[in-house]
């Protein structure tokens, strides 16, 4: 049970990903914890964190407050997924 | 902006608000252009403080905006309305046979967006700038001066039901819907694109709910 929703948790942050920064969905597939994001993909800059963010609330219904949010999140897939499971299956 | 004959129905759309209008201006002229191909013509009024409006933003109020969409509803004659995101918190004066909202969204959810992608790229925009939107002079969002006024406003909106409407969400939304479509929500797009597949899938549902 829980690794279900684990498992839904990290297909609805890979589809928040191809449609909030426009990647092709075979790449995001391809992702890994260790895939770097930020800095490392062009589509996803400062400009494009915010939309990312909220889609990623509204997907999950979850709620990120300013405070948690941290650079640290967004380095790399791995670590976008952990907090996104943190907050989702709390 | 207006698309399409003169004769037959007549479509207007209440745009959606901020840089949100940014991100879909594709998707909503390739939208326009396809249900001119089928002979209904569709109005893209600005806002006042938006577009082509002579009126600086910073002086519009919440009522400007909803006097403004009753005003294009008389003056394009419109038989028909398509609100789009925050554009459906600016409808519900308006009745008509014919009357979609896409991807509806409360005003809180705007403004929170607003000032996330503000508090994100500005370290100065710190919890006081963030309070002193809604009581201070105005304050630069998204590119926009939104006036404390307008911005306590926008937060305080919600979308009002109306009777026999149709709401459109993505299949990726958890909102109440009539219609689901799949598509990317464009307006979270930094980068304004458009979407052929979703402005073709809109433009359908819009012409069978005219016809």
């Amino acid at each position: 049970m829980a690794t279900e929703a684990a498992e839904k948790v990290e297909e609805t942050l890979r589809a928040a990903l191809v449609d909030v920064l426009g990647l092709d969905e075979a790449r995001v597939a391809a992702f890994d914890a260790d895939t770097e994001l930020f800095g490392a993909i062009p589509e996803l800059d400062s400009m494009a964190v915010a939309g990312l963010l909220t889609e990623i609330e509204d997907r999950l219904d979850i709620w990120i407050e300013d405070d948690e949010f941290e650079a640290e999140m967004l380095e790399t897939f791995g670590n976008l997924l952990a907090f996104a499971k943190e907050k989702a299956l709390q | 902006m207006s698309f399409g004959p003169d004769a037959g129905p007549q479509l207007l759309i209440v745009p959606p608000l901020f840089e949100e209008l940014n991100r879909t201006r594709k998707l909503i002229s390739d939208l326009m252009r396809a249900l001119a191909a089928s002979d209904i013509a569709s109005h893209l009024p600005d806002l006042p403080g938006t577009g082509e409006s002579e009126t600086s933003l910073s002086d519009v109020t919440w009522e400007d905006w909803r006097h403004a969409v009753t005003d294009a509803t008389g003056h394009v004659g419109a038989s028909a309305i398509l609100a789009l995101r925050g554009g459906c918190l600016l409808d519900d004066a308006e009745q008509h046979a014919v009357h979609i909202r896409f991807a509806p969204v409360a005003g809180k959810r705007l403004i929170r967006d607003l000032l996330r992608s503000r508090s994100l790229t500005d370290p100065a925009f710190d919890s006081a700038a963030q309070k002193a939107v809604f009581n201070g002079g105005s304050t630069n969002l998204g590119g926009y001066p939104v006036g404390a006024g307008l911005a306590s406003a926008v937060r305080d909106a919600e979308v009002m039901p109306i009777d026999g409407a149709t709401t459109v969400r993505l299949e990726s939304d958890h909102g109440e819907a009539d219609i689901t479509i799949s598509g990317p929500p464009l307006w979270r797009r930094a980068e304004p694109s458009g979407s052929p597949d979703l402005s073709e899938k809109l433009a359908e549902i819009v012409a069978n709910r005219i016809a």
